[in-house]
């Protein structure tokens, strides 16, 4: 586009540009996938945001699609927090994955209520680059609190979502699929983008 | 239990089989009674006389009280001694201005404790129990004073067996000044060279050594309310008001509570007991509060409150953060910050909820990942190991998966009984998961899963 164009269009409030967004608006945290990187809005996971992946069954390839994000913030000095995991986190290839394993950190709990709570309490703490949570059940208000309290302590909330479960709240929602040639990603929403996006990863 | 000493009461007690008055108040001395007397002559002659039984436990608590009170005047305070409370002032006599001024600062603060105190002032501890013992509020200055003061008690004083007493006595020894005249080896020939110790003491040429009373710091106050109250609203003030003093008590003694209980008492009911316990010490009130309201929120009454009482007895010393003298970013904020996000999290949800990672050096799967450990070993190169361990292997049946990798055999662990002998394999699932499973081979050679790729 024409860079005076550009510059009149961006002068004037009341337009809007549906498939275009202002990069540099927001943080994000590259996601190790060059593909990825370029059909997100702002180039990398969006931090200050709350991201639903869904899947199909727990271990479908979403921990190693946040990987390489996940090494990077725990490198950087940011706390990982893993809030009620399916299974245990495995040490060994996190460490093989290049993690710095003293920022991470998993919380045991069993109630939907807690789960909640505590992520929360650990997004607005400020000391966590990134929270995964696998909750059974959020309702909208819970959706809505954890989005500000993301936003209030700038970082990635990450909800997994097993089919039948779906929460629209959500500012990012993306799902994912195992292929026989690696994972299958969907961006289904993204804040910033109305560009739906379908790619390939080989992981 | 309060006892009001300007009336007539006597405490009781048990000694050889008789009950006898162990102790009376002033107003009953004034009637006639004697310490010593039964209890039916007692009565005979003061009819109003009310008598209760000794408490030693309560005693004890109020030579501890006391003992506290003394630490405000000397570092030395023994209570090794039986009924009394040594204090060594000779190395503080120049900050209080001089024996004078502290006995009276002391009188003065047991007063206002409640207590009337026998102040005896002595160059040695035995001869400053001995004249308190007696009743003297003296002061001897000097050792050389010890003799010519201590001579003219009774030898009664001493405490020494009944035996000894009468012998001494049938030998015309009345007063401490007649034992000093006598030769010193015939007094340890005819009485034992306890008796010779004894005097010995007393003047200071035998070293006594005595244990110094440390004040275990503990943290209770309570609050009673004006009336039974439900809603937190209402009570909590008196809890934010036993909160301050809390943590100004531990700011004065530069410690920090490791955990916190709050007794929340009702009528006629046992008390609800809260706990709340500190990853790190904390003395902050508005944290501890922020977690006592969350403690509070999520806990029912059982009925309502009629007092509140705070308690804390774990504390450790102080140890500030170490900051950098050209700080120039707010880390150990944060860091605060995190801890108390940190106890928040815990006592809501547990001592275990919390973990951290960790890899140790161990082939074995199951070992090799390690909850909060304190160090992280590195590992050695492996083959890929998935982020997902399942809590224990599953069995799984042969025709479910397709395998993509060639065999690690993994054989550990035959020196404490927890042998494994596995081949571990990369396969796939009909969903397109990436799994790790093994084959045992020993036993049933049967196929499990025990972790997932994500």
């Amino acid at each position: 586009m024409n860079p005076a164009l550009a510059d009149l269009l961006r002068s004037r409030a009341g337009i809007w540009r549906g498939l275009h967004c202002d990069h540099a608006a927001w943080a994000v945290v590259g996601s190790g996938f060059a593909e990825l990187d370029a059909s997100l809005p702002g180039g990398g996971w969006p931090l200050g945001t709350l991201a639903e992946i869904a899947i199909p069954a727990p271990g479908c390839g979403e921990l190693r699609l946040l990987l390489p994000a996940i090494a990077g913030l725990s490198r950087a000095g940011r706390r990982i927090a893993w809030i009620a995991p399916p299974y245990r986190p495995y040490a060994p290839a996190l460490s093989q994955a290049g993690v710095a394993l003293t920022q991470l950190l998993t919380v045991n709990a069993d109630k939907d209520h807690d789960i909640a709570w505590c992520a929360e309490k650990l997004l607005r703490s400020g000391g966590c680059g990134m929270v995964l949570l696998w909750p059974r059940r959020l309702d909208a208000r819970q959706i809505r609190r954890l989005q500000l309290a993301a936003e209030t302590g700038s970082a990635l909330a990450v909800l997994f979502a097993l089919p039948g479960q779906s929460y629209s709240g959500a500012v990012l929602r993306v799902a994912v699929r195992p292929s026989a040639s690696g994972l299958a990603v969907d961006i289904v929403k993204a804040r910033g983008s109305l560009r739906r996006a379908s790619l390939m990863l080989s992981l | 239990m309060k006892i009001d000493t300007a009336q007539a009461v006597a405490a009781l007690e048990t000694s050889k089989g008789r009950p006898g008055l162990y102790a009376v108040s002033a107003a009953t001395r004034q009637a006639g009674v004697e310490p010593g007397m039964s209890q039916s002559a007692a009565q005979a002659l003061c009819p109003a006389l009310s008598l209760l039984p000794r408490n030693p436990q309560a005693e004890k608590a109020a030579l501890q009280q006391l003992a506290g009170i003394g630490l405000n005047f000397s570092p030395w305070v023994s209570l090794d001694r039986p009924d009394c409370l040594l204090i060594e002032i000779g190395s503080c006599l120049k900050l209080f201005g001089g024996s004078d001024r502290l006995e009276q600062d002391l009188r003065d603060a047991c007063l206002a404790a409640g207590y009337s105190p026998v102040i005896a002032i002595a160059p040695t501890a035995p001869a400053a129990e001995l004249l308190a013992g007696l009743g003297l509020e003296m002061q001897i200055g000097a050792r050389a004073e010890l003799r010519s003061a201590l001579g003219p008690l009774p030898i009664a004083a001493l405490a020494l067996d009944g035996k000894t007493l009468g012998r001494l006595g049938n030998a015309g020894v009345r007063y401490l000044v007649d034992l000093w005249r006598l030769p010193r080896d015939g007094l340890a020939r005819r009485y034992g060279s306890g008796l010779l110790q004894r005097l010995d003491g007393l003047l200071g040429l035998q070293p006594t050594a005595l244990n110094a009373f440390h004040n275990p710091p503990a943290f209770a106050a309570s609050c009673e309310l004006p009336t039974e109250l439900t809603r937190l609203e209402h009570f909590f003030p008196a809890i934010a008001q036993l909160a301050a003093a809390w943590a100004e008590f531990l700011k004065q003694r530069d410690a920090v509570a490791l955990a916190v209980a709050l007794d929340l008492h009702h009528y006629r009911r046992p008390p609800t007991r809260l706990k709340l316990s500190f990853r790190h010490g904390n003395r902050d009130v508005d944290h501890c509060l922020a977690l006592l309201r969350e403690k509070l929120e999520r806990s029912p009454l059982p009925a309502p409150v009629i007092g509140v009482e705070l308690l804390s007895d774990e504390i450790a010393p102080y140890q500030p953060a170490a900051c950098s003298l050209f700080a120039d970013e707010p880390a150990a904020e944060t860091d605060s910050e995190w801890q108390a996000t940190l106890d928040q999290l815990q006592n809501r949800l547990g001592h275990h909820a919390l973990q951290r990672f960790a890899v140790a050096a161990d082939h074995r799967p199951e070992r090799a990942h390690q909850s909060n450990a304190a160090e992280t070993e590195t590992q050695t190169a492996a083959p890929p190991r998935p982020l997902w361990l399942l809590p224990a292997p599953e069995p799984l049946s042969g025709d479910s998966f397709t395998l993509l990798s060639p065999a690690e055999r993994i054989e550990s662990g035959w020196w404490d009984n927890q042998a494994v002998r596995r081949d571990y394999f990369i396969g796939q699932d009909r969903l397109g998961r990436k799994l790790w499973l093994f084959r045992e081979l020993s036993g049933d050679r049967g196929w499990y899963l025990h972790g997932l790729f994500g």
